[in-house]
């Protein structure tokens, strides 16, 4: 090949352009090709109209039981209650359209036309957004009117207040923006239809545990808590919407074939690669690593563009961390957390860091048993369990674990500051000497495992979720030759060094 | 206008292409013969950007596939091998949907469609749904679809497949009429008959990588050597061998009972020079005419594993000893004789 030639970007770029208006050509192509299938037609028809007229009914016919309940309940509770049900009933078939997007025009072999004409990504994926959406919202917002009119027609009192029928369905339209926006994402990077519904119970497990709680909610008359469920929704749909737009590759589409099965072999071979190129060469898809891989080029290379991509997460951790002591120091503060601490400040006083202080003599270490070794592999366990917390949980564990942690820092801080400790000094001379260390650990270790968490979520320009979770997880695994260094040098400084500077510190009455 | 300089691509350890480079000019065919799993799909893919290259570029109408994707895809118009229609829309909707995409305005998009459709035979099914139509059919749909937008540039993979011979010969004719109209047009096929009557330039490709290129007559001569010519004789050809010296001029490669097949370099001189030979020794000829050679030929030997010839070497040779004795008449003695045969011949002809 000749040298002029040069590398090229695995990206079909200049697709910034959007138009609604084009996007409205895909939708409504969509829309008409859906509504002609009777397969949906005869859900939307029948969860529409036929089911809200079958609730009125059945609480019609019910009233006789349902006016022994509390005074109250069935006009403030069960009716509001079964506004809301009716509104969320035709998210069921939103999936169907959904999950079909691409995975089944792809099935269809109708995809590459759609692909190769001159429509942007943006363009593409709302449009099947827009086909997916429009029909699920107009019935959620049809039904819910067809059960308001039914019960006033028959006789019943408004199933709940005018405002609150409106926000039911602002709640029904927000719960289809989210479900459709995660099923278009599932469809887009899902190889057939079959895997595309099974994929499906990573849409549907998480919205019916909210509406289980927007149930609860509801049926324990706190109805303003919906407010927040309705805020936290836009933002998932906001996230949903991004990520949609971001991963959607019309090259991963069709290149991607071979039926549903792991591929190990493919997959350990990716993983393979990842390792053996720096995280811009794996970003950029380069078919060769510039670089060979080394030691050396691990640590001058691939960790500082790894701290440097986790540069968010890594944010997000430190603020948590500061947050967390803060909590834990504005605790102890409580008046009521003071009562119960004033004796145990008195005996602390005297026995720690008073003139009697036994806490620096000569054997009490030793007898704490309390090595380098063991604070080794307390540490490192912590973080891997934490890190798996976080990749279960989106980060949210991970997080948690490192706030639970680090949050007794500001409560004895601010104990002892009660007791008239010099919480500077102590700072320095207690925590600072190995915590220089060992909180970069981890902080890195932790927004490390919240980036492989949350890869879905922000992937690198044009990755499949399938490869960034890859890369993300390489990252974290390169990432470890940093992290297990410095928990053992801290472990070493922990045990050897702190103790001396601390039990110096108080001796001296430094503190 | 169709610009391919060193397209590679490669997913993961495999490469689908490799290093491929050609172009088209406007009013021009290229077909785009190959196995399946070639690698003709991903470099059309590459063409109508919709993959990207890991190495080397494509343009199209001086828009670079990759910069200016947007650009490219409105002015080419792309086949696919599947026509992948969607079976609950009639083909004026289907028509009007992608003539909308492709920002065709709608007054001249419908009758636009209708005049396709009156084209190919397919105004008077205008209202079944395209689940309803057959393969041919459908496949028009597609193609109508195709070139509703009128493209400059042109990606037709197996225009033709599933048609009944009637539909065929529409379509190679309304191919035909497109390159009429200056557009650049790249075909991949399997009909090699097709692809022989259409195409400018014939590109081979096999494992990624362009094999051989060229017109259909400069692959016919790279790869199958020089013509061959078939003499038909009146009578059987005795069983010793024709009673003349044709060694020193033509190589012989097949003779049966009363007919003869040989191969020369300078047809227009060493035809007349046969004809009188043979008319001169008493032997009527019947015809002289040159051996068909298809591009299927062509392709069997690049891309494929050919059958033997059931005429082996050795027969081939045998053939020469028993036809025409060897001789080493020199080459100014033909000379002479060839304008004495040129005067025979006229001589015959009246």
């Amino acid at each position: 090949m000749s040298k002029n030639l040069t590398l090229r970007s695995n990206i079909i770029g200049g697709q910034k352009s959007f138009s609604l208006k084009r996007a409205f050509i895909v939708a409504r192509r969509e829309l008409r090709d859906g509504l002609r299938d009777w397969r949906i037609m005869a859900p939307i028809i029948s969860l529409t109209f036929i089911v809200p007229l079958l609730v009125v009914l059945g609480i019609r016919m019910g009233s006789g039981f349902l006016s022994r309940l509390e005074p109250g309940t069935f006009e403030g509770r069960v009716l509001p209650f079964a506004t809301l049900a009716i509104g969320f009933f035709p998210m069921s078939f939103s999936l169907v359209i959904a999950l079909e997007a691409f995975v089944g025009e792809k099935e269809r072999n109708s995809l590459e036309t759609l692909l190769s004409a001159p429509l942007t990504d943006s363009e593409l994926f709302t449009g099947k957004f827009l086909a997916a959406v429009i029909p699920t919202i107009l019935s959620s917002i049809y039904g819910t009117m067809v059960f308001v009119i039914g019960i006033l027609i028959t006789g019943g009192p408004l199933p709940a207040e005018p405002i609150a029928i409106g926000f039911f369905m602002l709640l029904g339209a927000a719960e289809a923006l989210v479900m459709v926006a995660a099923a278009v994402i599932v469809s887009s990077q899902s190889t057939s239809v079959r895997a595309a519904n099974l994929l499906a119970s990573f849409v549907i497990v998480p919205m019916a545990i909210v509406v289980q709680i927007e149930a609860i909610v509801v049926l324990t008359g706190q109805t303003n808590g919906l407010f927040f469920i309705l805020v936290g929704l836009m933002i998932i749909f906001i996230i949903l919407l991004r990520t949609g737009v971001r991963v959607f590759n019309r090259e991963e589409i069709l290149s991607r074939e071979g039926g549903d099965g792991l591929k190990f072999r493919q997959i350990l071979g990716n993983i393979g690669r990842m390792f053996a190129r720096t995280p811009e060469e794996t970003i950029d898809n380069r078919k060769t690593n510039l670089r060979k891989f080394s030691p050396w080029r691990l640590y001058r290379h691939d960790i500082p563009q790894i701290i440097k991509l986790n540069r968010f997460a890594i944010l997000t951790v430190t603020t948590a961390l500061l947050l967390a002591i803060f909590i834990g120091w504005w605790f102890t503060t409580l008046p009521i957390v003071k009562d119960f601490t004033k004796d145990l400040q008195q005996q602390y006083k005297q026995q720690v860091v008073g003139p009697q202080s036994q806490a620096c003599d000569g054997d009490t270490l030793a007898r704490s048993g309390i090595t380098w070794q063991f604070i080794f592999m307390n540490n490192t366990r912590a973080v891997l369990v934490g890190s798996v917390l976080a990749f279960l949980t989106l980060g949210v564990g991970g997080i948690l674990l490192v706030m639970v942690a680090v949050g007794p820092i500001g409560a004895i801080g601010s104990f002892l500051s009660q007791v008239g400790v010099n919480v500077f000094l102590l700072i320095i001379g207690l925590v600072l000497p190995h915590g220089i260390i060992e909180l970069p650990a981890v902080v890195f270790a932790t927004a490390a495992a919240l980036q492989v968490a949350t890869c879905f979520i922000l992937p690198p320009k044009k990755m499949s979720i399938g490869r960034s979770l890859q890369f993300s997880l390489v990252n974290y695994i390169k990432l470890l030759a940093l992290i297990i260094p410095m928990l053992f040098v801290a472990a070493i400084i922990e045990a050897n060094i702190t103790p001396l500077i601390g039990c110096a510190l108080i001796r001296g009455g430094g503190l | 206008m169709i610009e391919a300089v060193q397209l590679t691509k490669t997913f993961g350890d495999f490469t689908a292409v490799k290093g491929v480079s050609f172009s088209v000019n406007p009013g021009k065919v290229m077909a785009l013969l190959g196995h399946n799993g070639a690698g003709k799909t991903t470099t059309t893919r590459m063409l109508t950007a919709t993959l990207a290259p890991t190495e080397g570029y494509a343009r199209i109408a001086g828009y670079d596939t990759v910069k200016n994707p947007q650009e490219v895809r409105k002015i080419i118009g792309h086949l696919t091998e599947l026509p992948g229609l969607y079976n609950r829309m009639r083909i004026e909707e289907y028509l009007d949907f992608f003539g909308e995409v492709y920002y065709v305005p709608k007054n001249i998009r419908k009758g636009r469609a209708e005049e396709m459709l009156k084209q190919f035979d397919l105004w008077e099914t205008r209202q079944l749904k395209m689940g309803e139509y057959s393969k041919g059919m459908r496949q028009k749909a597609a193609l109508i679809r195709a070139l509703i937008h009128e493209p400059k540039v042109l990606f037709l993979d197996e225009p033709t497949s599933a048609m009944d011979p009637h539909s065929a010969k529409m379509v190679r004719d309304a191919i035909g009429q497109l390159k009429q109209e200056n557009r650049a047009i790249i075909l991949c096929t399997h009909n090699l008959f097709e692809a022989e009557a259409l195409a400018d330039y014939i590109t081979i490709i096999r494992k990624g990588e362009i094999v051989i290129e060229g017109t259909n007559e400069e692959l016919k001569r790279k790869l199958l050597g020089v013509p061959a010519y078939t003499v038909k004789l009146v009578q059987p050809i005795p069983p010793d061998g024709l009673p003349i010296e044709l060694a020193n001029l033509i190589e012989l490669t097949e003779f049966g009972t009363d007919w003869f097949n040989y191969t020369t370099e300078e047809a227009d001189k060493v035809n007349p020079i046969i004809l009188r030979r043979l008319l001169d020794n008493g032997f009527e000829v019947v015809t002289i005419s040159e051996v068909a050679r298809s591009l299927e030929s062509v392709y069997l030997k690049i891309a494929g594993t050919p059958q033997q010839n059931s005429n082996t070497l050795d027969e081939v040779e045998n053939s020469l000893k028993k036809v025409g004795k060897s001789s080493k008449s020199s080459a100014d003695q033909d000379r002479q004789n060839q304008e004495q045969v040129s005067a025979e011949i006229e001589e015959v002809i009246r």
